[in-house]
């Protein structure tokens, strides 16, 4: 009888299991494939599998590794996974188990860019309607800065050719590496509680992606938002976009162009309350001589209407006179009537006496015949 | 008027531009426009005035325990 070794389930996978990770080349290697069956439980650890287009393996990145990606893994998406392979007991599946995972082709920061993009666009962090205005006369400008960077000298230099006495606030703080994104959230925040501030510039001057980088946080950007003193962002130059730039009140190209927006012209402002107060005292007597034209012109009309019902007069008297004129008894004298006192020449007897008047003189009279 | 420090220099501007505008408006009466152009002069001045006591500083904000200090620039530089 041949002499069997007859093993537990148990053993034989945990047999497998030791012989898989005793492998040096399974201990840790890069495997490029297509994601899919990507699922990110509650627990925070990622399931998926890992395929090409004749195989697949199933992968799990622990919640303690995963935590460090900066972007969000999907079904379909091409990656490059570093890990090692053991064996699921449980199942007697073997997977890879994932330390660290990067998109394959474009880069990871320009993934994660353009996914927290996406995500804060989504959420309204960059609607038009939550932009404040930049205040046009700020008295005090706030710089997040590297204190040492070309920036704030530029900064500085450009605010002062337009304004020399603004007054320059600068919150330094570390804009490259590690640090930065924090750094750069401390610094928004403790501007907004010293609260002297009417506007913020936020930037530094140009760099690699990388060097960029800190502004592309998600903390950062939400800090920015909940500044409660408008905020002007100007990361490198001008061919360069930020999560800052898209998150703030407004995008300077750079901070050069921030500066000439934070700091109003004061020499232009002086000129413009000049001409303000110029135009104030021309419309003024402007004012006052139309008012004067126009009395002219009532007088003239005043006068003119008097001279007319005055004329109205004079020709009515006239009219009057002449009336008047032809029934007084001085015309009828004129024209050759007399006056004699008699009415009727009933009245009268032959052999009488009568007086007769003229205009200018009287007359004794006898009558002699009755006709 | 104790509320007029409150107006803020650009509000100040905004109201001087409309003065300009309703004394230039030939409807205005004469009356009101010889008291608006009053008022205006003196908020040129008030401007004007308002422009030179801005101070000429920088400074470095910093943040110590829970208090904010403010150092000249040019010493850390």
């Amino acid at each position: 009888m041949i002499s069997r070794m007859v093993f537990t389930v148990t053993q034989v996978n945990r047999y497998v299991k030791k012989a898989l990770e005793a492998d040096a080349l399974l201990a840790g290697l890069f495997i490029e494939g297509e994601l899919s069956n990507f699922n990110a439980h509650s627990s925070g650890h990622l399931y998926f599998t890992l395929k090409d287009a004749g195989a697949a393996i199933s992968g799990v990145m622990f919640k303690s590794h995963a935590g460090g990606l900066d972007f969000m893994p999907k079904s379909g998406m091409k990656v490059i996974a570093f890990g090692h392979l053991s064996l699921y007991e449980k199942t007697g599946q073997y997977q890879l188990y994932v330390e660290f995972l990067e998109p394959a082709g474009i880069g990871g920061l320009q993934l994660a860019f353009a996914q927290l993009k996406e995500k804060l666009e989504k959420e309204g962090l960059f609607d038009a309607a939550r932009k404040r205005e930049i205040p046009r006369f700020a008295q005090t400008i706030a710089v997040i800065t590297s204190p040492t960077g070309a920036a704030v000298q530029d900064i500085i230099r450009i605010i002062r050719e337009r304004n020399p006495s603004v007054k320059i606030l600068i919150s330094p703080a570390i804009v490259q590496g590690e640090a930065a994104a924090a750094d750069l959230v401390r610094a928004v925040t403790e501007v907004n509680e010293y609260g002297k501030a009417d506007v913020i510039i936020i930037g530094r001057g140009g760099g690699s992606i990388e060097d960029l980088h800190a502004f592309n946080d998600e903390t950062l950007a939400r800090a920015i938002r909940a500044s409660k003193i408008p905020v002007i962002s100007a990361v490198g130059h001008e061919t360069d976009f930020t999560i800052a730039d898209f998150v703030a009140d407004l995008r300077a190209p750079t901070p050069t162009a921030a500066a000439q927006i934070a700091a109003f012209d004061l020499a232009a402002t002086h000129a413009h309350i000049d001409d303000l107060r110029h135009d104030l005292s021309r419309a003024v007597s402007a004012s006052v001589q139309a008012r004067r034209a126009d009395i002219k012109s009532h007088l003239a009309t005043l006068s003119r209407a008097m001279d007319y019902h005055i004329g109205c007069f004079g020709t009515k008297l006239t009219n009057l006179e002449i009336m008047l004129d032809k029934v007084s008894p001085y015309t009828l004298f004129k024209r050759g009537f007399a006056l004699t006192k008699i009415t009727s020449v009933k009245e009268l007897t032959i052999g009488q006496d009568i007086e007769i008047t003229w205009a200018d003189g009287k007359a004794n009279a006898t009558i002699t015949e009755i006709t | 008027m104790p509320a007029k420090k409150k107006i803020s220099f650009e509000q100040k501007l905004v109201n001087l531009e409309e003065i300009v505008q309703q004394v230039e408006d030939a409807d205005t009466p004469l009356e009101k426009s010889i008291a608006l152009y009053k008022d205006g002069i003196a908020l040129a001045k008030d401007c004007n005035e308002t422009l030179r006591t801005y101070e000429e500083e920088i400074h470095i904000l910093q943040k110590t325990a829970d208090e904010f200090t403010l150092e000249p620039f040019s010493a850390v530089r």
